[in-house]
């Protein structure tokens, strides 16, 4: 009797430590920040398979470093689902800049035209103390 | 690199004019997703390509290879075991303990297992509406309430020819220059401030121009960020904090004020122009900041 009881109050700690784990799910979702102030991105198809990847961010001040982490660029397999096929990084050109409140652009990827693809901007903000938050933007578009 | 031939090789051509390490990376995706070995097999025969062409060390040596497993995994003391057990024997064969196979559960852990789930039930069903949310599920989705954007139909709107990088002395004077007679500039109120950094963005495939003006103060600062669009395909997203939003009505526009960690922001839309200002201003300053904007 005494070990069901044991198993019964082990049951309730494992239901105890999930609902604690959606509360911390809860807390990890963007919910204001000390870096950023606004952003956006956004990708659409300027004909011939070119897509234009735009993103722009504002920090909550001026930034030692502001822009577009990565953007990662996949192709549409259909029932394989999605292929990566590019990813810009934060060191690539025209991905972010210093010393500014705000920074945005547009970074070109040429596709097959008429193919879907998934576009996953990440826009970050690190601030004078070294600390960096980022949201991620997520978008559709066919080349 | 077989599969680089023929039908694959237009299918995978992409893959030559990718780096080692983007390579990996499509490896790693490719984990994620149901992908025929065909890509697989083309990705590492691109690997091994340029690695033979531009070799970095990451490609093992097959003899070194041989030579280390014989020496510290092919011991005595490893005789009958095995280096991935836990794929088990048998093609289909599970990966559970054998003092475990069979085992079903007592009729006592069954009854912890519906008071645990009535317990589930009452949680998830009871405490969301305690706490002010509709259901266990929205707990999650509710947080989303905390970006301010905008959802307004597209407006069609006036495009002027930009000047390719202009410096300006001042955001009216890039206003101007761009043809933009709508008031959207604080006039008295900057009059405080120094005006220490102005940019322009132009974004030729969206129809699309930002405006940032950085202004401070020996106490404070604030930026104001204006986006010009031909038609509005998407708002920006800002960030805001538990607080309320208010509303402050100026020259007919409903002008929303609410705080980022403790920043004040002020959103507004007018004809073709999102605006906003951020910064470590007061209430009362945001509020006069407002109707400095409509004074003429």
């Amino acid at each position: 009797m005494k070990k069901n009881k044991m198993r019964i109050v082990s049951l309730l700690l494992v239901l105890a430590c999930m609902m604690s784990v959606s509360a911390y799910a809860s807390d990890i979702v963007p919910y204001a920040s000390d870096q950023i102030s606004a952003y956006d991105g956004d990708a659409i198809a300027v004909g011939n398979g070119r897509i234009a990847i735009e993103f722009s961010i504002e920090g909550t001040g001026k930034m030692s470093s502001i822009g577009a982490q990565r953007i990662r660029v996949y192709e549409d397999y259909h029932s394989d689902g999605w292929a990566l096929v590019k990813t810009f990084r934060q060191t690539d050109d025209g991905m972010n800049t210093s010393g500014k409140v705000s920074y945005g652009n547009t970074m070109y990827y040429n596709g097959i035209a008429g193919t879907k693809y998934k576009i996953e901007i990440v826009v970050f903000a690190t601030d004078s103390k070294g600390v960096t938050d980022t949201r991620t933007v997520t978008c559709y578009v066919t080349a | 690199m077989a599969e680089q031939s023929g039908g694959p090789a237009c299918k995978y051509s992409y893959l030559e004019a990718l780096s080692i390490e983007e390579l990996e990376e499509l490896l790693c995706a490719s984990e994620n997703v149901q992908r025929d070995d065909g890509y697989i097999d083309a990705v590492i025969a691109v690997i091994r390509k340029k690695e033979s062409q531009t070799p970095s060390g990451r490609l093992p040596d097959v003899d070194e290879a041989w030579k280390e497993f014989q020496e510290q995994f092919n011991t005595a003391e490893g005789a009958g075991m095995t280096l991935y057990s836990e794929f088990g024997t048998e093609p289909g064969s599970a990966s559970v303990p054998k003092a475990k196979q069979g085992k079903g559960l007592n009729r006592s852990a069954w009854r912890g297992l519906a008071v645990a789930a009535v317990l589930a039930l009452c949680i998830t069903t009871l405490l969301p509406p305690a706490l002010g949310y509709q259901s266990f599920f929205a707990m999650v989705g509710q947080w989303n309430d905390t970006i301010f954007h905008f959802t307004l139909p597209g407006q069609e709107a006036e495009y002027p020819t930009i000047p390719d990088d202009a410096e300006y002395e001042s955001l009216q004077a890039a206003l101007t220059a761009h043809e933009i007679t709508l008031p959207l500039v604080p006039n008295s109120f900057i009059e405080e401030f120094e005006l220490i950094d102005l940019s322009v963005t132009e974004y030729e495939d969206y129809d699309r121009v930002d405006y940032n003006a950085v202004y401070e103060n020996a106490d404070t600062w604030f930026s104001i960020y204006l986006v010009q669009r031909n038609e509005v395909i998407k708002t920006r997203q800002y960030e805001k904090d538990e607080s309320m939003v208010k509303t402050y009505r100026a020259n007919d526009i409903d002008h929303y004020l609410f705080e980022n960690n403790g920043r004040i922001t002020i959103a507004w839309y007018n004809d073709c122009f999102e605006c906003s200002v951020q910064g470590e201003i007061s209430l009362e300053d945001a509020e006069r900041l407002i109707d400095s904007i409509y004074e003429r």
